[in-house]
């Protein structure tokens, strides 16, 4: 039972900024380059090669419900109204429980169960949205568009970003409605094939070759490189978050993925055993411990709550490794998230 | 005037099935709106329901009960189990007011509801001054018997704060024994068509409630069992107590008390 926009908690922003305008522009700017790359990549409309476009809408603005982030939900209801959703037919969406059988509620069902991943969706869903006409590429894309949604839901969540009130302001303002067509065209998911020349070559590809041959698997594939290059925290925190991540979730193939990483780095597999059974080992550096510790609050949370938490870290490790951080829980939850789609 | 007749009757007799037609359809496109708007009603009556019903449980457990039908036939779960017990409070509570009994109970619960919370715990029965809780319960949750351990040690300190606060009202200190268990138990709802409650059952609950009473025998706050000591790690302080009987058990068990 998702929440609604105006039941959604929401705390005030982690970072303080100059001026409250343009902010996501000002947070890019104080982002490590590879994160701020993937968040202004999310401000693009969705190129679709695949799954009927209207689909991987509902599954974006679904996902984003069913994580409860104020920022992203209020942006993807204003999207789908601009898209020519109407107020009924939205809430439909939101509240499920209205909507009507077939391929859209078979959809619904399967974006939320996999941004929430308690339990993760059964081999039975996916072969539903067989039955129901989807090819094994589109179920991919909608897959790779629901784990997209949780990199931005996560993002936007832990920064505790301000809800974007221009953007959900404009479809039922004169300039939406004169202007809605061309916003469409602006905004909207479009029809394109798939990308060329893609190549998932590297760390974590078993898990990205989850999202098929599609843009968001490039972008995924970007994000993962990216993140794994910077050097603000060293690989091996990193990969241990993500180790994190995946057994709190029973991502077997994403925990394999991470152990793999780790002992690349020189950790042997005895101890990465104990660290995982216990959170715990006088291996891992204090600030390890302290990054574990918040890691596994990145999987299941209420925006308030781990809204809290993260300003803690803030103010215990610092900005630039609470924000890089705060990008790894995010592209550990999406890579853990995806990965389930396989087992 | 004949070929005028026999070329009206068909068309009214098709006027009349076409009116007839459009009548139904009408009806039909009534109904089906009616029918849609109390659909509408019913989902939005459920879902109200579903929000006041997360008032009193926890929000997880609603959601699994609504989404999946989790539980009504039960399942099996490894979890642990967490027994707190105030010490002596039915004899600590007769010298005083009802309403400040109440008063330093709810506060009490407060203060260890939350701590528990805090460590991904859910209290699933408050009994008297009694709390049970459960760790890994609803979610998946690798670290049960750790956050288990950790929720019982701030539940020590927060009990040490609240005695302070206690103090300065001029009212008499608390102190508590907590068991600690892990193992398989059953969860599901349990209950009458009048009254459902969300719990777990089997061994490992009754070893927890008797490991809790053996804190009184030790002269202990903390106690957990042998399994839980040995899924812990090295971070825990911890004294071995001698092994006792325990009713179930056909072997004396081993507890352990936790210091830090």
């Amino acid at each position: 039972m998702a929440k609604l926009l105006n039941e959604i908690e929401w705390g005030m922003p982690l970072l303080a900024f100059a001026s409250n305008t343009a902010y996501e522009s000002q947070l890019t700017k104080r982002l490590s380059p590879w994160l701020g790359e993937a968040l202004l990549a999310l401000g693009e409309p969705e190129k679709v090669a695949h799954a009927p476009l209207k689909l991987m809408g509902v599954a974006y603005f679904v996902a984003s419900q069913e994580n409860a982030c104020r920022y992203c939900y209020g942006t993807a209801r204003a999207l789908m109204k601009i898209w020519g959703y109407s107020e009924k037919q939205i809430q439909d969406l939101e509240h499920e429980a209205s909507l009507a059988g077939g391929l859209t509620r078979r959809v619904v069902e399967f974006a939320r169960k996999l941004a929430k991943s308690n339990p993760s969706p059964a081999r039975e869903d996916r072969e539903g949205l067989l039955r129901d006409g989807l090819s094994p590429e589109a179920i991919s894309e909608i897959a790779a568009c629901v784990v997209k949604a949780c990199f931005a839901n996560r993002m936007a969540s832990f920064m505790a970003l301000p809800p974007n009130l221009d953007m959900e302001n404009l479809p039922d303002s004169f300039v939406g409605r004169v202007f809605g067509f061309f916003l469409r065209k602006q905004m909207v998911p479009r029809r394109a094939p798939p990308p060329e020349g893609y190549r998932n070559e590297g760390p974590c590809a078993a898990i990205i070759a989850a999202a098929g041959e599609t843009w968001i698997a490039a972008w995924l594939r970007r994000l993962t490189d990216g993140w794994l290059a910077s050097p603000v925290l060293p690989n091996r925190s990193k990969l241990l978050m993500l180790a994190v991540i995946a057994k709190q979730l029973d991502s077997q193939l994403c925990e394999e993925e991470a152990v793999r990483g780790l002992g690349r780095e020189g950790l042997a597999e005895p101890e990465i055993a104990t660290i995982m059974a216990t959170l715990s080992s006088t291996s891992l550096s204090p600030l390890e411990a302290t990054l574990l510790r918040w890691t596994r609050d990145t999987v299941w949370y209420e925006p308030r709550v781990i809204q809290n938490t993260t300003r803690r870290l803030l103010a215990e490790v610092g900005e630039e490794t609470t924000l890089e951080a705060v990008g790894t829980a995010a592209v550990g939850n999406t890579l853990a998230r995806l990965s389930l789609v396989r087992q | 005037m004949t070929q005028a007749l026999a070329f009206s009757l068909p068309l009214a007799a098709s006027l009349l099935a076409a009116g007839i037609l459009a009548a139904a359809a009408s009806s039909l496109k009534r109904k089906n709106a009616l029918l849609g708007r109390r659909l509408d009603q019913n989902a939005q009556e459920l879902e109200r329901l579903q929000r006041s019903f997360a008032r009193f449980a926890p929000a997880a457990l609603v959601e699994r009960i609504v989404s999946d039908g989790l539980l009504a036939g039960g399942e099996r779960r490894e979890v642990t189990v967490l027994f707190a017990d105030i010490r002596g409070f039915t004899h600590l509570s007769e010298g005083l007011d009802p309403g400040v009994v109440i008063d330093m109970l709810n506060g009490y619960f407060l203060q260890m509801c939350t701590t528990i919370r805090a460590h991904h715990g859910h209290v699933t029965r408050l009994m008297g001054d009694g709390i049970m809780s459960v760790f890994g319960a609803l979610e998946r949750n690798p670290w049960h018997v750790q956050d288990a351990v950790e929720a019982a040690l701030d539940m020590r300190a927060a009990l040490g704060r609240y005695n302070e606060t206690l103090r300065t009202r001029g009212l008499p200190q608390l102190g508590f024994g907590v068991g600690i268990h892990c193992g398989t138990v059953v969860a599901g709802l349990v209950g009458s068509d009048e009254m459902q409650e969300f719990t777990v059952m089997g061994d490992a609950v009754n070893v927890a409630s008797r490991v809790e009473a053996l804190t009184r025998q030790f002269e202990v706050d903390i106690l957990v069992t042998d399994e839980v000591r040995g899924r812990l790690g090295e971070r825990f302080q911890m004294s071995r107590q001698q092994a006792v009987a325990i009713k179930g058990k056909s072997l004396p068990i081993v507890t352990w008390s936790v210091l830090n």
